[in-house]
């Protein structure tokens, strides 16, 4: 340890040590001149530094109680009442109420005769012979150097004293006992040695302050080397949320690849959010188990519109797009329904009803409902996104648009596997290949829209579209195993997450 | 979806060739599936619901014996005259009423087979039937009943027969009241007052379908011959049905006879396998893939897969394979010649369309926002939109209308929030044992019931701070509010407001521009109370898209 390492108040510790041995605070204080708190903080850092040992222990501190006070003052009921036995040779019982109160005769009574000091002949007191050679017994001693000390550890005490101190626990509020725990420092055999190598006491500065730049008086000190390995407090600051940074990586993505951003309603009407996709009215993904309906609002309004109108034939029977259709009686009704959006397809789809110009490059995100239980793998409600390109291009480039994608995500192997859903054909599904765990896992979805999707809208160029999970995402990069944990906002990880 | 549980020893001796585990692993997926799990000889499968025809380790045989290219193109299956007919009584025509048929003999079954049958039907039942509505299976040992066969519809009083699973027999009202399938299905055909029943010639209850099959001709390991009715609402559906299960009796060796089905107006002999032809271009089917593929590739593409296929020019000829129930376009097809030709093999490119990307103007604001009130040192936290009427409402002291869920799955999320304010209180509620201070915001949607909209709610994208700490007061949070406004460069008021869940006399409006944006104030102690805290909490709430 180099000296210069030490504060000023840190040698003078590693002094005041050097001189006691083994020490307390308090001692301390008294050999090195400063403070109580000065002498704690210098301790703490010692200990850190290797160069002290502390050491706690336990015990147990007498103070006196509200009726000790009275005794070191007027003396032990017993002993005033042998006094004036002592004084008159002998006396009968009533003679003490003279010089005592009722309570305090009893007292009195009880413990002369417990003490072996007198004793009572038919309503006489006499004094016995030990009685008449005692002149202080040991309680009475522990009381007076209580009362000079203001507490004694018990640990201090000699055994006669230490039995005292059971005798005087058991006699009502004359001492109060309670724990406490006390610290002797000593110094290590690394102390031993940084004194050994001199300690120089000379003023240094430790804290730069503004007095100290200003006077000058830096020029003529020396600054105390600090310990740069002591662990400084931890710095907890205000961050986003680390599933925030997920979204925006990805919104990033998107827009760095020349899409822009769109949104919708999240209470869609079913029309949007199935039927426009050529979902059957009588598909099970539209079913209460798996979609959340709305009571209020009940009903949207859709459109009585060329689209609405074609969707219609083209779920009945494939319409002109040369579909045979799912062949069944489409309720307007049905499509009125009111949901919470299970994706964020339906606002792509509205998008693509909007007759924009192609070739279209958009991409939406948000949040999305499912009818779920929450439990460690799923949540009724989370973040997708998706996005889609219309124009003259095909599934080839669909595959080359994901691979840059995922690339521009971190994942350099990607690969395609088919899939099914129901408004897109061709389907893929994504895996990625995570290098750590030496696996693939499914990462999003994708697909080129239906005919029957795609030309009621008035498109008829191949749309290709493409979405995936966020919370997935978010889960795989922190390294969580409980999707419930994105959304607990447990601030003692926020504070400490580690930002992607 | 289906899950099937593939026995690799019966797969491979079906399929005529022995494919490696490891091999099978890998190639399996790109024919188009999730591999849930493997056990021992069991591989479990799950299938999309686009293909029942893979619901059976017979199917998936038949498939990859194509896909791996041992045996390519349109399958023939050799099906034997009828010996027998059912007919068709048109007192079904109004409760279901379409039935095909078909026998089959020289049937060797096991308890694993019987299971592997039962679970086709089932997934059968669920994907293309929608759970039995539109269409029912039932096989049967036709051993105990003579046929020919009727379909008919028959009145409550009429009929008593033992269902499977029974010992007595009931009338069909007591079935649909106590058998338990009866529970489950009895919504498809009550609203009659006629039953549907499959009979042999003597009056035999065959099944009550869609419900049940009597206990009569129930199938054991001892059954030699089977007899099969698909009973529903789309002809053309359980056809397909019909397809799928009698291929995969003929996979196994099985002999299967068709059957006649006589309609008062026609006759149809079942099942028919005359493939669906459709005439493609090849230029559509490069088009849409982004390949330049030849005809013969193409073809090559098509058989493997299973289809019969012809190329002439641009044109390509091709036959649906008769166990198909997805081909509803010509680009279904065009998905299974990318499958066919391998999703790896695709060269994967970038198109050629140079644009740029804007971002949408509102959530640039909220980006904005968000560097700024991270700057405040306040934490984003982010929380879910479903709430419920306590916390939204009831424990924030104020009253109000909700976008409201019609089958709510649990109690804490019965509607969708009016407000931020309860979610970031919950989330201190969350974190009421740590650290003090805590200062956090969330910038997130809220919904509104709205009947100006067609969608009859409408969205807004709120921002919320709260502060708790034991001097949490309301210089601290108008301190924010302030500099939140001077860093947005607006012209502001604060004014005196009233809200429910802020102490009288401390709370204020922010009004930006002219108009009211949110508020700001002391929370009222019950508030602190409902959320279950000890602390002062200051608070703000304001709609982004007011400043």
């Amino acid at each position: 340890m180099q000296q210069e390492e030490l504060h000023r108040h840190e040698k003078l510790v590693l002094k005041a040590l050097d001189r006691l041995g083994m020490a307390s605070p308090e001692e301390i204080v008294e050999d090195a001149g400063i403070e109580f708190s000065s002498v704690n903080r210098a301790v703490s850092w010692l200990s850190l530094k290797g160069v002290v040992e502390v050491e706690d222990f336990e015990d147990k501190a007498i103070e006196l109680g509200e009726e000790g006070k009275v005794y070191v003052e007027k003396g032990l009921p017993e002993r005033r009442a042998f006094e004036l036995l002592n004084k008159k040779g002998e006396i009968e019982l009533k003679e003490l109420n003279s010089i005592l109160s009722r309570d305090e005769v009893t007292i009195a009574l009880g413990w002369l005769k417990r003490k072996n000091l007198a004793v009572i002949d038919s309503g006489v007191l006499k004094p016995t012979d030990n009685g008449m050679k005692e002149r202080e017994t040991p309680d009475e001693e522990l009381l007076l150097s209580v009362m000079k000390e203001g507490r004694l550890l018990e640990s201090t005490l000699n055994p006669e004293l230490k039995q005292a101190a059971e005798l005087l626990k058991g006699r009502k509020n004359v001492i109060r006992i309670h724990e406490v725990s006390h610290r002797k420092i000593r110094l290590t055999e690394k102390g031993r040695k940084t004194i050994k190598q001199g300690i120089k006491i000379e003023d240094e500065i430790s804290q730069l302050t503004p007095e100290i730049i200003k006077n000058g008086t830096w020029k003529n000190m020396k600054f105390r080397r600090y310990s740069i390995n002591t662990p400084a407090p931890e710095l907890l600051p205000a961050k986003l949320h680390p599933l925030r940074e997920i979204v925006e990586e990805i919104r990033w993505i998107f827009l760095k690849m020349g899409f822009n951003e769109i949104s919708g309603p999240m209470a869609e009407s079913a029309f949007w959010n199935f039927d426009a996709l050529f979902v059957p009215q009588d598909h099970p993904a539209r079913e209460m188990q798996d979609t959340f309906y709305l009571s209020n609002p009940e009903k949207t309004e859709i459109p009585s519109d060329d689209i609405v109108e074609a969707v219609m034939n083209a779920h009945e029977g494939g319409w002109k797009t040369g579909s045979r259709g799912w062949r069944y009686k489409w309720s307007r009704e049905k499509a009125m329904a009111s949901v919470l959006r299970t994706h964020t397809t339906s606002t792509t789809i509205r998008y693509l009803a909007e007759g924009h110009e192609l070739p279209v490059k958009v991409f939406s995100l948000g949040r999305v409902f499912r009818n779920e239980r929450i439990s460690f793998k799923h949540l009724p409600e989370f973040h997708q996104c998706e996005g889609i390109v219309a124009g003259d291009v095909g599934f080839s480039h669909l595959l080359g648009i994901l691979k840059k994608f995922y690339s521009t995500m971190g994942f350099s192997q990607v690969r395609f596997r088919p899939a099914y859903f129901p408004y897109t054909e061709p389907s893929l599904e994504v895996d990625v290949f995570l290098e750590d765990k030496g696996k693939w896992m499914e990462l999003g979805g994708a697909g080129i829209f239906r005919p029957e999707v795609t030309e009621p809208l008035g498109i008829h160029k191949p749309v290709l579209a493409w979405g995936l999970g966020l919370e997935r995402l978010a889960m795989l990069r922190l390294g969580l195993k409980d999707i419930r944990q994105l959304y607990m906002s447990d601030l003692n990880w926020l504070r400490r997450v580690k930002v992607i | 979806m289906a899950v099937i549980k593939l026995n690799l020893k019966d797969l491979n001796k079906l399929s005529g060739f022995e494919i490696e585990k490891e091999e099978l692993m890998q190639r399996l997926p790109l024919l188009g599936c999730d591999i849930e799990g493997i056990d021992g000889d069991y591989v479990y499968v799950e299938f999309f619901p686009n293909r029942p025809d893979l619901y059976s380790v017979e199917g998936v045989a038949r498939a990859l014996r194509n896909f791996f290219g041992f045996k390519k193109g349109l399958r023939e299956y050799k099906l034997l005259p009828p010996k027998t007919y059912i007919k068709v009584d048109e007192s079904v025509e109004k409760i279901r009423p379409y039935v095909v048929s078909c026998e089959v003999e020289n049937v060797r079954l096991n308890h694993e087979l019987i299971q592997e049958l039962m679970d086709l039907q089932e997934d059968l039942h669920w994907v293309l039937g929608r759970d039995r509505k539109k269409v029912s299976i039932g096989v049967h040992d036709p051993s105990r009943v003579k046929p020919p066969f009727r379909y008919t519809a028959i009145i409550d009083r009429d009929i008593k027969f033992v269902p499977l699973g029974m010992a007595e027999e009931m009338s069909p009202v007591q079935i649909l009241e106590k058998h338990p399938k009866g529970k489950d299905y009895a919504h498809i055909i009550s609203g009659h007052n006629k039953y549907p029943f499959i009979l042999d010639s003597e009056g035999n209850v065959l099944s009550l379908p869609p419900v049940i099959n009597g206990e009569l001709t129930k199938v054991s390991e001892k059954t030699e011959k089977l007899f099969v009715d698909i009973t529903g609402t789309d002809f053309d559906l359980i056809s397909k049905a019909l397809n799928i299960l009698s291929t995969a009796f003929l996979e196994r060796g099985f002999r299967v006879y068709q059957v006649e089905v006589r309609y008062k107006n026609k006759t149809v002999i079942t099942p028919d396998y005359t493939p669906e032809e459709k005439d493609i271009s090849l230029d559509y089917v490069n088009n849409i893939l982004g390949l330049s593929i030849s005809g013969e590739e193409a073809v090559e593409a098509l058989e493997r897969m299973g289809y019969g296929a012809f190329s002439a020019g641009n044109s390509l000829k091709v036959e649906i394979p008769a166990y198909r129930s997805d081909i509803f376009h010509p680009v279904d097809i065009v998905e299974d010649i990318a499958i066919g030709y391998g999703y790896e093999n695709f060269d994967a490119k970038l198109p050629d369309i140079a644009t740029t990307g804007e971002e949408d103007s509102l959530e640039e604001k909220c980006r904005k926002l968000r560097k700024l009130l991270v700057g405040y040192s306040l934490s984003e936290v982010m929380s879910l939109m479903l709430s419920n009427e306590k916390e939204n409402f009831e424990s924030m002291f104020v009253e109000g209308e909700a976008v409201t869920i019609k089958n709510p799955i649990s109690e804490d999320h019965t509607i969708v929030r009016t407000s931020l304010l309860p979610s970031l209180l919950n989330v201190l509620r969350i974190n009421r044992h740590h650290e003090l201070p805590q200062k956090i915001f969330e910038i997130g949607d809220i919904l509104i019931p709205y009947k100006e909209l067609p969608e009859g709610a409408k969205a807004e994208r709120h921002l919320a701070i709260v502060l708790i700490h034991s001097k949490a007061g309301f210089t601290e949070i108008k301190s924010i509010a302030e500099a939140l406004m001077r860093d947005l460069g607006l012209e502001y008021k604060v004014e005196a407001e009233e809200h429910g869940s802020f102490i009288l006399g401390r709370c204020a409006r922010i009004v930006a521009g002219g108009k009211p944006a949110g508020y700001f104030g002391e929370l009222r102690p019950e508030v602190i109370i409902a959320f279950d805290l000890e602390y002062p909490v200051v608070a703000m709430e304001i709609n982004v898209e007011q400043i």
